[in-house]
């Protein structure tokens, strides 16, 4: 008797598993209701595998990639994590190709199979290494801050600054020059803090201020040749909004721009950049190192006419041998004709492109959900708005790899608060297309870390630094003081 | 009676008078800072969140803390567990001692507890420490237990590195505890262990494994200080300090070694039957003065209201005040709130001798946000700026935990705003914790349904009353958001309420008088009494009183009062401000001429 109903179970557990093959299923005519939106999308050869999750609740769910001699086959209870060196193999194999993911998911007992979507593997690979600030969206209190150094081809991370180190000092962003990983820097606060300059693995901390300024080095860009560096010193002030859809709004009282020689440690400026009259910020220097990009706003009388603080993009030319800033500056784009005020700006390594960011008024888009990027032709002015990219919240704070094909922007679009490192691939013809979230090991990753992931730039290497040397430079040297 | 028996009896009554000094004193007078320490945490019951402990210095014994701690919202299991682990110091502190020296009772071994009995007043020290003292000393009892040499040394070893890396700095005086036991042995003062072979080189080995071990993991594994590396964020919540009176306590036990090692021999029974008694009298008064002078009772009245305004409990928070008028910013803060919710603002707010800053305490960029900072903006309806001060405590936090309060005071402030992706973020948080499970589950069916959401007793309202423009947040003219709040929704009575509250605290008699009006609207069956009194004086600053002020009844009573109160300050009164608080410290007038502001 008890061996009969043994054997009963059995064939009812046999039958019930062979209905849980993705034999018997259903078919649907929609795509599969992933996360990260992975839908479509035109990925690098050398990224990290794009592990997703199912935001429906499934009881199982297989995932099989199909390339042109090879297919992968991945099974999760929700989650598709696919493994990195069948990854590896199958991209190297299909370059320039096309993947084929379909996706098949049990739910309340029946297997759905999803329409297909498709991974389409670019030649162009993307920098292999993207450094970003980890940090709660707070308002104007920090605790932890990390700067940290991903290797985007693998899930491997390392912490590049910790402000647990520095004796809880806000870090502002770290970046490269040129995408070159030997020259970098990033910002430190406090009391023992500086510009953190990184030449060659050779660390100097720097105090960016001198008696003329009207405060520290705050948004900069380094020359091609490595020798100086661009900034906006800014007077910073933040401002909570009342109204429940709205968060803060950051605002300069006064912003001039500087050109810094590290080598010289000299700063040289032009009145018409260091006046009252005008507000400068994020300059950046074109590709070629002869001109420097810059936004510009006429001041008004601040918070109180903030809605009509519009900054245009202006030009001037910049001499290296004699560190000095052109005394004329041409408009390129101009905030009253847009109606639009921009930000950040980043030209191209290749020097074709000028990438910004858009808002409707202001000079701190990451709050502005309507804040979208825009790239401009430099060769031929024409603007594209960037459709296949933006979403509704806030995109802002790209960086291009080094080869003009990708960029890297952080955009608020899942929930309007938390930034998320994404990334787009411009073809030949200057198009860009649907942008990609940075994968994660753990896709739900997203879903449960309360950091933002700030100010992502790309590099071509890995960084010769590690927090312990900044803590080292922070807490044991002193600062070099600039003319 | 012999000796054996006479150190069994006083051992159980010093031990059992211990235990009874604790729970008394975490039961009856301290039991709020406990209560909030659950408040401070986010306790997540997931494997994940283990992992995470488990990969840093002292972070399984942080775990610990926290699993432990996420009960303490249950006053009688903080205080056992407070009690129980405390204790748990001292027993194992005792055990050490009789299985080394041989005898029943050994007072100086209540000394570690005490010593972290009394950090724990002191609310940035974590329960987290008081678990790793005790195992680090049970650690000591395991390592006595090794009857083995070779068993010895090998266990001595491990558990360096074991405790380093489970329970962090204490580790310190596990080693250092375990390199005198062994140097006593080698020396034959104590103990019926065998000696080690090689003794001097293991202790060496043990000395330099217990150095080189926080270093190697400085150097390669941790991102941390060279001082945190040692001592971990177990114990102390600025972890890249470490405080006198902690290094004290991870070298009690080692001294206490030391000094029964010395002295045992030296006293006879005779001696010690005398001696015994002295100390345990002065260690018990020792710790009732340490208790005494460390506690820090003001805070505990403060945490307290903090504590009630989390249950919502208005009535006990005024009950409270009654019985004594709260001094710190929090409990004037949760008193105007009540009063606030309950509509006594304007009949009760000059009872409680009531300062400028006593609706909304002052934003501060410096120190940590008080948990009830945000409280007043949520239930009037500026959820923004509760949003906002939760989050800037959520974000200065000492040791940069989120506490579960602010989270899910968050997370409903965005459902209230229709923020649902950032709200199910923050309830996925909550849905993994023990406690907070079920509210999070029952938040989530709220997320998109907007009918439902306005039914809800409290979003509901808050919903209703936020404000339908923008502005930024000044806290120096709080009143035009509240204003805001008002035009959002004219029936607002607690805007209404905390606007006048704030116009009389800032004596600004003529926006006093161009909001009396709207109290015709607000429901009120006669003009509140704190309007009563106010007006009643400000009528007689005028000349001539304008008509449209004699609409407003004031009652015989309040007429009478003002009349024996100008008779009093005209007959020297306005020179004898105590005596004028006896007879009139309840009413406006009283605050009117007796308080100062700052631009007077």
């Amino acid at each position: 008797m008890r061996n009969g109903v043994i054997t009963y179970l059995f064939f009812l557990l046999v039958l019930a598993s062979c209905q849980k093959q993705p034999g018997n299923k259903i078919t649907s005519n929609e795509f599969p209701p992933i996360y990260p939106d992975y839908i479509d999308v035109i990925i690098p050869e050398n990224i990290a595998p794009l592990n997703f999750l199912m935001r429906d609740s499934c009881k199982k769910v297989v995932a099989t990639i199909k390339g042109a001699n090879q297919t992968i086959t991945v099974k999760g209870k929700t989650k598709i994590q696919i493994p990195i060196k069948k990854w590896k193999k199958l991209l190297s194999e299909n370059e320039e190709q096309n993947l084929e993911v379909t996706v098949s998911a049990l739910k309340n007992g029946t297997w759905a199979t999803y329409r297909p979507f498709s991974w389409e593997v670019n030649k162009n690979k993307i920098d292999p290494f993207l450094s970003y600030r980890l940090i709660e969206p707070g308002y104007e209190v920090w605790n932890k801050i990390q700067v940290v150094e991903r290797n985007i081809e693998t899930f491997n991370e390392r912490v590049l600054a910790d402000n647990n180190l520095n004796e809880g000092s806000c870090m502002n962003c770290h970046i490269y020059g040129s995408q070159n990983a030997n020259i970098s820097m990033m910002h430190i606060r406090g009391e023992k803090g500086g510009t953190m300059l990184n030449k060659d693995g050779k660390l100097r901390k720097i105090n960016t201020r001198n008696k003329d300024m009207i405060g520290n080095a705050t948004y900069g860009n380094i020359h091609p040749s490595g020798r100086f560096a661009v900034f906006s010193t800014n007077v910073v002030i933040p401002e909570f909004h009342a109204y429940g859809s709205e968060r803060l709004e950051v605002y300069d009282k006064a912003s001039d721009l500087i050109v810094l020689d590290f080598d010289n440690n000299e700063v040289s400026t032009q009145p018409f950049l260091s006046d009252t009259t005008t507000l400068e910020t994020f300059p950046v220097f074109s590709a070629c190192g002869k001109y420097i990009y810059y936004c510009a706003a006429p001041y008004k009388p601040l918070p109180d006419s903030i809605r009509s603080l519009k900054y245009s993009i202006h030009r001037i030319s910049f001499d290296p041998e004699n560190n000095t800033p052109g005394t004329k500056a041409d408009t390129i784009w101009d905030a009253a004709e847009h109606n639009g005020s921009v930000s950040h700006l980043k030209t191209s390594p290749d020097g074709k492109y000028l990438l910004y960011t858009v808002a409707d008024y202001g000079t701190f888009p990451i709050w502005h959900r309507e804040a979208d990027l825009q790239l401009m032709n430099l060769q031929t002015g024409g603007i594209d708005k960037l459709k296949d990219v933006n979403a509704f919240c806030s995109d802002s704070y790209h960086s291009w790899s080094s080869n003009s094909n990708w960029f890297v922007f952080a955009s608020k679009r899942d929930n309007g608060i938390y930034g998320k490192t994404y990334f787009a691939y411009i073809d030949s013809e200057g198009k860009a297309h649907k942008p990609f979230v940075l994968p994660q090991r753990d896709p739900a990753m997203y879903d449960y870390t309360l950091k933002s992931f700030n100010i992502p730039e790309l590099s071509k290497g890995q960084t010769p630094f590690d927090a312990m040397d900044i803590e080292k430079l922070y807490s044991e040297m002193e600062s070099e003081n600039v003319k | 009676m012999n000796e054996l028996n006479y150190q069994t009896q006083l051992s159980r009554l010093a031990n059992l008078l211990f235990f009874v000094v604790l729970l008394v004193f975490w039961g009856f007078f301290y039991s709020n800072h406990l209560v909030q320490k659950e408040q401070m945490q986010l306790f997540l019951l997931s494997f994940d969140y283990l992992k995470e402990h488990l990969s840093y210095q002292g972070g399984f014994v942080i775990y610990l803390g926290e699993f432990f701690t996420q009960f303490f919202r249950f006053t009688w299991a903080a205080v056992l567990f407070t009690t129980f682990f405390i204790y748990q110091v001292s027993y194992a502190s005792q055990k050490v001692l009789s299985r080394f020296f041989n005898s029943k009772i050994y007072l100086l071994a209540f000394v570690p507890a005490m010593g972290y009995n009394l950090l724990l007043l002191n609310i940035y020290f974590k329960l987290s420490g008081a678990i790793a003292v005790a195992l680090s000393v049970w650690g000591v009892v395991f390592y006595l237990k090794q009857m083995a040499p070779v068993k010895r040394m090998i266990s001595g070893f491990i558990l360096i590195v074991l405790c380093y890396w489970m329970l962090g700095g204490t580790y310190i005086s596990f080693a250092l505890s375990i390199v005198l036991i062994e140097l006593f042995i080698r020396f034959k003062k104590a103990g019926n262990l065998e000696d080690l072979p090689n003794s001097w080189m293991i202790i060496s080995g043990y000395v330099l494994i217990g150095i080189v071990t926080p270093l190697f993991f400085h150097k390669f594994v941790l991102i941390d200080t060279l001082l945190s590396s040692f001592i971990s964020s177990a114990y102390y919540q600025f972890s890249p300090m470490l405080p006198t009176p902690l290094l004290l306590i991870f070298l009690s036990l080692p001294a206490i070694l030391l000094f029964h090692g010395f002295a045992d021999g030296l006293v006879s029974f005779n001696n010690r039957k005398i001696l015994q008694p002295v100390l345990g009298i002065l260690l018990f008064f020792g710790f009732g003065f340490g208790l005494y002078h460390l506690a820090d009772f003001e805070e505990e009245i403060e945490i307290q209201y903090e504590n009630l305004v989390t249950q919502a409990n208005w009535a006990k928070i005024i009950n409270l005040a009654e019985q004594e008028t709260p001094t710190g910013e929090k409990g004037k803060l949760a008193l105007t709130l009540a009063l606030g919710k309950t509509e006594q603002l304007s009949s009760k707010l000059f009872s409680f001798s009531p300062e400028i800053n006593d609706l909304f305490i002052p934003f501060n960029i410096r120190g940590m946000a008080p948990l009830i900072a945000n409280e007043p903006y949520f239930y009037l309806g500026l959820t923004n700026f509760s949003k906002m001060l939760c989050i800037e405590t959520l974000e200065s936090t000492p040791d940069g935990r989120s506490p579960v309060r602010m989270i899910k005071r968050y997370a409903e402030n965005c459902i209230i705003d229709g923020q649902y992706d950032v709200a199910a973020k923050y309830l996925h948080a909550l849905e993994q914790t023990l406690f907070y499970r079920k509210w999070a589950n029952e938040a989530q069916k709220y997320i998109r349904d907007e009918e439902k959401i306005n039914d809800h007793q409290v979003w509901g309202d808050i919903r209703n009353n936020r404000v339908k423009d923008d502005f930024y947040f000044n806290y120096d003219q709080i009143d035009l958001a509240l204003i805001a709040l008002l035009r959002s929704n004219p029936q607002n009575k607690m805007a209404y309420e905390y606007i006048m509250s704030w116009y009389l605290l800032q004596k600004d008699f003529d926006e006093f008088l161009n909001y009396l009006p709207l109290v015709k609207t607000m429901g009120y069956h006669e003009l509140p009494l704190v309007f009563q009194e106010a007006l009643v004086y400000i009528k007689t600053l005028f000349n001539e009183v304008p008509e449209n002020l004699n609409q407003y009844k004031i009652s015989n009573e309040v007429r009478l009062r003002l009349n024996k109160y100008a008779k009093a300050f005209q007959q020297g009164g306005s020179k004898k401000p105590d005596e004028m608080g006896k007879a009139f410290g309840k009413t406006y007038w009283y605050y009117v001429h007796f308080t100062e502001l700052e631009n007077e």
